[in-house]
């Protein structure tokens, strides 16, 4: 007995030695790297963070005396390039030469993203510059203590190291992505404000003789619709998403689609979408439309593939989000490969709310080893032609090649085949695109037409609220959400029997989720807003 | 035909054929209507994802998905192989992860069962405690990432992919489970009687007796690596991504270029022309990539599952 409980105990012994040698396996390869140290670097991100704000401020002129730093900048792109490397190495020259310091470029994508930045920054792992976005949990990371408050009147770091960087994005933009009062974030400089409007295919609007400006409202499209419909079968009339038609509000609440009216630039009054009497006009409107079969059947579900349609050229008329100098329309052309000529026109005016101020920014970790550092890169990638021409269009003859100037001196470059950079970096999350060059495809007052919707844009008073108690109503969120996802796209795309039936029995199940209770924190905390 | 007739015990029935598997005309034809149903309900989704895989985009959009396209086309599969050593290398890496992740898996699994099924192993109830308590309880990701990029180092490695499913409590319970009832006692002290020693007993008699149970573990391991994306996207920054990984990636890409380009009235890839980037086909041919080749693991496996069900230590 004795002697077998010796050999089993061996067994077990050579299994945990098969184990501890995987151990070993591992560590090895890893002593060679040297960007992976997070234990060290989480433990000494704090101390170094500390002692960082403290020689910054001994000696903010001193800049020679700047000691080698890495930077880590996590960078949302597209795809994750083979030629990052290339493009660090690149890039370091440069910086080194600036600011003494190495950038270490993390490229995540839209799929990784979430998980590894989550993840990564949970753990205390080093990171200096990440990007965020309204849209991609700028708010949910700011409530978790994620990002450093960079107008913090004791270390200011945008005015310490971006003095240029502020004054070029403008009061618009800098106020409109605080959060209470707070820039967590720096915005990409770039258009301003978007409204709505209607783009249409030129080439059918002319061959019916078809004035599309005098077009007013919806409704007013009814007898070119029809046209299109006898005439034309193969295009799609009025072409919809799920969503029906643009929003005639902002929404503020971060999910629940309870805002303000966005034409009306000092409206303060909270109220579900659903409540406006313009959502509605427009809603029966379409449900008219839909029983004409101006509108494709498979509307409001994921079938109707909106986006691809809008690419595929096959439509006449649809209601989209606009930019100045018809932008939309001329980025839609180029992005379907010019094969078809769209035109549009401008419905409401342009507006500035926090939604677009806070469309791109960067932000910089808590877990920054030097946000000091950090912030004088996102400084150059505003202000530095080369190093943020580096990063969106990557090298001359791998990348890119020269093939002119605009009439105003910007150089126009075009995007080689099948290259590994231009695919994978987002131009719109680098720095200020109005050092950017143009684009072969894109029209030359593209940087003019961006300047216009940020001087011409009015400020919308709620420009710079964001809701950050959605957290205590979470129930109610869900509730909300629920209600929503059975009757919105349906309503929206008028694809009900009985509209006004329809419309009664969404409206009593929000009022039932919780619709008031939301709605009024939310104006108890706007009034707060807009009383300071 | 019949053994009752022939041997003349039973004289009863005047049907000569009482072969208890036979069935009449009726009863076949109705079965196996009821199985080729079943086997096309299984097998119509495959033949539709390949049929739309091998459809033009613009075909999709026109006429929705069909099982007989009006013309066929290979752009997609054009799109995905532009660079072929991305889907190549991706092979290679799901392959080997899977391969080298399985036998480790197997290895440390069967060894650990063994020890703790035996009653006269001392420390068995310490041991399986040890093994148990991972059960129970786990550290959550942060704690996991911390340990996984800290202590092991683990960041871009491959073995991000293989070691944590190179040992997993469940099988261990499984195979325990599976030598304790499979394998009576007598069988190892019969063995024991003819002079084996504790390595032959299990390396002769245990684990060849233990085929359908190591099959069971090695199947469901290999499913587990060869599906798995997380340990890859969280722990893996280089370009050696395995399968699900890049198709994970791709069609997230796509999708967010056409999505971008459409909705957020943003502009994305200056390069390129977004719309034809193929969608819907796209994500058909990726599926067909992803089943490939596991799918030839299943007829491998299958064997051992049958025998499995027939085969004990003791016969009669």
């Amino acid at each position: 007995m004795k002697r077998n409980t010796k050999s089993l105990l061996a067994l077990l012994l050579v299994l945990l030695m098969v184990m501890s040698a995987f151990g070993g396996c591992g560590t090895a390869p890893a002593a060679t790297e040297s960007s992976s140290a997070p234990a060290e670097s989480s433990s000494a991100a704090v101390e170094e963070s500390s002692a960082a704000v403290e020689s910054t401020e001994a000696a903010p002129s001193e800049a020679p005396a700047l000691e080698e730093y890495e930077i880590v900048y996590y960078m949302l792109a597209n795809t994750i390039s083979k030629d990052r490397d290339m493009i660090v190495e690149k890039l370091n020259e440069m910086t080194k030469a600036k600011i003494n310091a190495t950038v270490n470029i993390v490229m995540l994508d839209w799929g990784t993203w979430t998980d590894k930045f989550n993840t990564g920054i949970n753990a205390g792992e080093k990171m200096d510059i990440a990007f965020t976005a309204d849209w991609y949990g700028y708010l949910d990371s700011v409530a978790n203590g994620y990002f450093l408050a960079l107008n913090d009147p004791a270390d200011n770091l945008l005015e310490q190291y971006a003095p240029e960087t502020v004054a070029a994005l403008g009061e618009g933009f800098i106020k409109g992505s605080r959060i209470g009062g707070m820039n967590y974030a720096v915005p990409t400089d770039k258009e301003f404000a978007v409204n709505s409007g209607l783009v249409w295919n030129k080439d059918l609007a002319d061959k019916y003789g078809f004035d599309m400006t005098k077009v007013k409202t919806i409704a007013d499209l009814e007898p070119m619709l029809k046209t299109i419909k006898e005439k034309e079968p193969n295009i799609i009339p009025y072409l919809i998403d799920g969503q029906g038609f643009i929003n005639p509000f902002t929404d503020l609440s971060g999910g629940a689609n309870i805002g303000v009216d966005y034409a009306d630039i000092t409206d303060k009054t909270m109220k579900h979408v659903w409540e406006m009497p313009v959502m509605i006009e427009k809603a029966k409107t379409n449900k008219k439309f839909m029983d004409a079969g101006y509108i494709s059947k498979d509307a409001p579900t994921d079938n109707a593939k909106a986006g691809d349609h809008l690419l595929a050229g096959d439509f006449f008329v649809t209601e989209q989000p606009l930019k100045p100098g018809k932008g939309k329309s001329t980025e839609l052309m180029a992005a379907a490969g010019n094969k078809f000529k769209l035109d549009e026109y401008d419905w409401t005016p342009y507006v500035a709310v926090s939604m677009h101020a806070g469309g791109s920014m960067l932000a910089i970790p808590q877990t920054s080893g030097d946000p000091a550092r950090a912030m004088m890169f996102i400084n150059l990638m505003h202000t530095d032609p080369d190093i943020a021409n580096l990063l969106v269009w990557g090298i001359e003859g791998t990348h890119h090649k020269a093939v002119g100037t605009s009439g105003i001196g910007e150089k126009i470059v075009e995007a080689l085949p099948d290259n590994a950079w231009t695919s994978a970096s987002l131009p719109w999350t680098l720095g200020s695109v109005y050092i950017h060059w143009l684009g072969s495809n894109e029209p030359e007052n593209k940087h003019e037409m961006f300047q216009l919707s940020k001087t011409q844009s009015k400020s919308h008073i709620s420009l710079g609220y964001r809701f950050t108690k959605k957290a205590d109503y979470q129930p109610q969120y869900a509730a909300l959400s629920n209600v929503m996802a059975e009757y919105d796209r349906v309503l929206a795309t008028g694809a009900v029997k009985d509209f006004d039936a329809t419309y009664k029995e969404f409206m009593d199940k929000m009022k039932a989720a919780g619709l008031d209770e939301v709605k009024a924190a939310l104006q108890a905390d706007l009034d707060a807003y807009v009383a300071k | 035909m019949s053994s009752a007739t022939s041997t003349g015990i039973i004289p009863g029935p005047r049907r000569k054929n009482l072969d208890p598997n036979r069935m009449s005309p009726t009863a076949v034809i109705i079965l196996n209507i009821i199985f080729i149903l079943g086997v096309i309900v299984c097998i119509a989704p495959v033949l539709l994802i390949i049929s739309v895989s091998f459809t033009s985009e613009a075909n999709i959009l026109k006429d929705g998905y069909k099982l007989f396209p009006t013309s066929w086309s290979l752009d997609t599969y054009k799109f995905l192989f532009k660079d072929p050593s991305v889907v190549f290398n991706a092979y290679y890496v799901t392959i080997f992860t899977t391969v080298v992740a399985t036998i480790t898996g197997l290895i440390n699994c069967s060894l650990f069962a063994y020890p703790i099924s035996r009653k006269d192993f001392k420390f068995q109830n310490e041991v399986t405690f040890f093994m148990f308590f991972t059960m129970l309880f786990g550290g959550g990701l942060v704690a996991y990432y911390i340990v996984m990029t800290g202590v092991f180092g683990m960041r871009d490695n491959i073995l991000a992919m293989i070691v944590p499913y190179s040992f997993n409590a469940f099988w261990v319970i499984v195979m325990r489970t599976f030598y304790k009832n499979q394998i009576p006692e007598s069988v190892i002290e019969s063995a024991r009687i003819d002079g084996a020693g504790e390595w032959r007993t299990l390396m002769q008699i245990v684990l060849p007796l233990s085929l359908p149970g190591l099959a069971t573990v090695a199947l469901f391991t290999t499913l587990n690596v060869w599906n798995d994306w997380f340990n890859c996207v969280l722990f893996i920054n280089s370009d050696m991504i395995n399968l699900q990984t890049m198709i994970y990636r791709a069609l997230r890409s796509v999708q967010m270029l056409r999505d971008i380009v459409s909705k957020m009235g943003q502009s994305v890839d200056l390069g390129s022309d977004v719309s034809k980037l193929p969608n819907e086909t796209f994500r058909m041919a990726l599926c067909v990539i992803s089943i490939g080749p596991i799918i030839l693991a299943y007829p491998f496996f299958q064997k051992y599952f049958i025998r499995g069900l027939s085969v004990g230590a003791i016969k009669g």
